[in-house]
């Protein structure tokens, strides 16, 4: 197994081109649900020591925020896709999927089934690209800061390294100015399908 | 904003003197503070796991190891270990909804912490742990308060 720590320059354009394939067919889901077209920013692939997450984080920023595991059929899990709504963004995508976000019962239950459409669609491009089959977890949902919704995944990812690679990028839709942040964190599985998607590694 | 605040980073942890200690958005994380009320010296960790497995680094991401390692600091700094106290804050579980139980974690965290704390005899004097709110705490180290902001509004000194 290679390590999140060997991901040199060429590795994170293999994954920065991954995520964008991924979240582009995300996009594109994203926009026939809503009826609009959704742009999608210049994306980012970075290695960042755990400790210095704040910097690449909004941290104590409030989000609503879906996480779900990306299940390789085979190996088990590669890694998480993490889904943040600005609190106003996720008002206002419940209010044109369901016309009303008083019930926060319902709202969470959207912005869920949101991130679960964003995830099934991100797995099956990454999916199609490394030739193995993901399959998302069911998501899990909360409200809070940005950090704090996702320290136990990162927790998870600590176990084994002092970094984590991220990817991100923004959608957007620019009418309501709604905007979502996915980013992706990949464990050392799903790191080595890069390396064997630049043949590296036998 | 306060003058000499002091960021410590996730699964970091710093020992000052007169500073305030300062972390940010604990979620299913920790911030264990110790404190040595004669000589007036303060240390704050962020943890993130509850133990060490063998052979793996030193690193205060994790309970046991934080602890070991804010305390010799301290004693660096002249700190006896006898009147050493301590404070912690965090543990919670923020996911409404939740289908993975590996990230049930806030519980055995603070519990992992505790066992150290005995293991250390370092007395725990107070603390502010569970729920379903994220936290980012202060920690004064020229008196030894530690204060509790909510993510979601309202704080705490403990």
């Amino acid at each position: 197994m290679r390590s999140i720590e060997e991901l040199g320059e060429v590795e994170l354009d293999a994954l920065k081109e991954l995520g964008n394939i991924g979240v582009g067919k995300a996009a594109t889901s994203l926009s026939q649900m809503l009826g609009r077209p959704i742009e999608m920013s210049v994306p980012n692939a970075m290695v960042v020591r755990i400790q210095e997450l704040h910097k690449v984080i909004d941290v104590e920023k409030m989000v609503a925020g879906v996480v779900t595991g990306l299940d390789d059929i085979e190996n088990g899990q590669t890694g998480f896709l993490y889904i943040t709504f600005p609190e106003e963004s996720s008002q206002k995508l419940v209010e044109i999927l369901i016309g009303d976000s008083s019930d926060e019962e319902m709202a969470d239950s959207t912005l869920m089934e949101i991130g679960n459409i964003l995830s099934s669609a991100f797995c099956d491009a990454t999916a199609e690209m490394l030739g193995v089959t993901l399959i998302p977890t069911p998501p899990s949902f909360g409200r809070d800061f940005a950090i704090a919704v996702i320290d136990a995944i990162v927790s998870q990812l600590a176990d084994k390294s002092d970094y984590v690679v991220v990817f991100e990028t923004k959608l957007e839709e620019s009418e309501d100015e709604i905007e979502i942040l996915v980013m992706l964190v990949p464990n050392e599985r799903f790191v080595n399908y890069i390396f064997q998607l630049l043949g590296m590694v036998e | 904003m306060m003058s000499n605040e002091i960021l410590v980073g996730v699964g970091e942890f710093r020992v000052a003197k007169g500073a305030v200690l300062k972390t940010i958005g604990l979620g299913s994380c920790i911030g264990i503070a110790l404190y040595d009320p004669v000589i007036k010296v303060g240390g704050l960790a962020h943890v993130m796991l509850p133990q060490s497995n063998n052979g793996t680094k030193r690193s205060a991401k994790y309970a046991d190891h934080a602890v070991e390692m804010m305390m010799e600091a301290m004693e660096r700094l002249g700190s006896d270990r006898k009147r050493v106290i301590a404070k912690m804050a965090g543990g919670a579980q923020i996911f409404k909804h939740m289908t993975m139980d590996m990230l049930k974690i806030g519980d055995r965290n603070a519990e992992a912490v505790k066992l150290v704390l005995k293991d250390y005899g370092i007395r725990l004097v107070s603390e502010d742990i569970g729920g379903n709110q994220g936290r980012t705490v202060y920690f004064f180290t020229n008196d030894g308060r530690m204060l509790v902001k909510y993510s979601k509004g309202g704080e705490l000194w403990i």
